[in-house]
């Protein structure tokens, strides 16, 4: 009888070391000589396209100027030169869907004139859910969707959805960090761009 | 004080026996909720019930996007396709024609003139934008040709609209081993009826967070249901 903890213990340590970590990762997006091409990236400012999903869906308290910024930290960790733009629309800004489709005369109107490559992220949706119950934990969730154009061309060269969740980590902003692991989704299978 | 080498054997087990426990639990989802919509109910100037409206049912637009992977499960397996979108089509009928027909007078699209039907084709690729009230010129232009059919002109199209997003596809026992993870599925209903000159005279959404609702979920029956409650009331 006085070994069944010790049994216990040994079997429940197996168990916690037997589920896969975190840090496994979907395969990262390789280089490709189109991409490499790829010089400066306009990053444009973030849209929030969260229409119909709800009070509280939106980014809320997180800035999408942030969002901006870790999209172009981001970038510049797949070896691409990212430019911030504007965190605001001068004019309207384009719509999902007007992004999905790509036309050209849309997308020769987006970022700066002399602007030959540019990317454009919605947050389309971004929830959190705060407990104070010690047994479940502040959750959150995001999704995020990003475009890449080449002006020039007046093509749609990438486009990706991400998804991010946030739970068990002890987070006070669950929203926010699920936006990053969202945004880290999204560009993880943008091809890294080749050191020149 | 002397503890004894077995006692703390003891505690640790049960420290991580109710470690395991917790995650082990389903207590730290969150039910299915419903949001309540953003603006739901009449939109614009004018009551529709009030003018007679003459109103084509469009084909709903049903888009299930792609399901997400655990990137913490090895060869995690795609979650299977939700349903055929034909079914949610013909809940969403079903239910529009219940409610509606009450109040305006509806026109099935197998019924229209040639020209006519050919300018709704023209307005399904609008049909996110135009179900949440997003009208832009090319839908306006479809729209106009709607208004000018040979049949003698319509007054308003009703557009809806579902997105599906499944979440991740796991299993009793992968769930137990990960612990809970908030669920990233959704289901976002929107309707929206835009007369001919391009005007939304009415739109409502219900957006369900953490379930991919299936066509059989009297969940998704009740949420369409409720798009219509306060249709016609303002």
């Amino acid at each position: 009888m006085r070994k069944l903890p010790l049994q216990l213990l040994v079997f429940v340590v197996g168990i916690v070391f037997a589920v896969p970590g975190n840090s496994a990762k979907a395969p990262e997006g390789t280089s490709d000589p189109k991409f490499d091409a790829v010089g400066s990236i306009f990053v444009l400012p973030v849209i929030s396209a969260t229409s119909g999903r709800g009070k509280g869906s939106g980014p809320g308290q997180v800035r999408l100027s942030n969002i901006q910024k870790l999209v172009v930290k981001e970038l510049q960790k797949k070896n691409y030169q990212a430019i911030l733009g504007n965190t605001t629309w001068s004019g309207e800004a384009i719509e999902i869907e007007d992004a999905e489709g790509g036309s050209r005369q849309v997308i020769q109107k987006l970022g700066p004139p002399d602007a030959h490559w540019v990317m454009a992220v919605f947050v389309e949706d971004a929830s959190s859910h705060l407990s104070l119950n010690p047994l479940r934990e502040n959750s959150g969730t995001a999704k995020v969707s990003g475009f890449l154009f080449d002006k020039v061309s007046g093509v749609l060269m990438w486009k990706q959805k991400g998804l991010g969740t946030e739970y068990g980590n002890g987070s006070f902003n669950p929203k926010s960090d699920a936006l990053k692991a969202a945004v880290d989704a999204m560009l993880r299978t943008l091809p890294t761009r080749s050191k020149q | 004080m002397q503890v004894s080498r077995s006692s703390i054997q003891v505690c640790l087990a049960w420290l991580f026996l109710g470690h395991f426990i917790a995650l082990a639990l389903p207590l730290g989802h969150p039910p299915a909720t419903f949001e309540k919509p953003v603006s739901g109910g009449l939109q614009a100037a004018s009551d529709p019930t009030s003018t007679g409206l003459t109103l084509i049912l469009l084909s709903p637009t049903i888009l299930i996007e792609e399901a997400p992977v655990d990137s913490r499960i090895k060869n995690a397996q795609p979650v299977p396709p939700i349903a055929n979108p034909e079914e949610y089509q013909n809940l969403l009928m079903k239910i529009a024609r219940q409610k509606l027909s009450g109040s305006v007078k509806l026109v099935e699209l197998d019924t229209l003139d040639s020209s006519s039907a050919e300018a709704c084709k023209g307005l399904i690729p609008f049909a996110s934008r135009l179900a949440r009230g997003s009208v832009n010129t090319e839908a306006t232009n479809s729209l106009a040709r709607v208004g000018n059919g040979n049949s003698g002109g319509h007054s308003a199209v009703l557009v809806q609209y579902i997105d599906l997003q499944p979440g991740l596809n796991h299993t009793r026992v992968q769930s137990m081993l990960l612990g809970p993870t908030p669920s990233v599925a959704s289901t976002l209903i929107q309707v929206a009826l835009i007369s001919t000159d391009g005007r939304v005279l009415w739109k409502s959404e219900q957006f369900i967070r953490r379930k991919a609702l299936k066509p059989n979920d009297p969940l998704l029956v009740k949420a369409i249901e409720d798009l219509y409650r306060d249709f016609g009331t303002k």
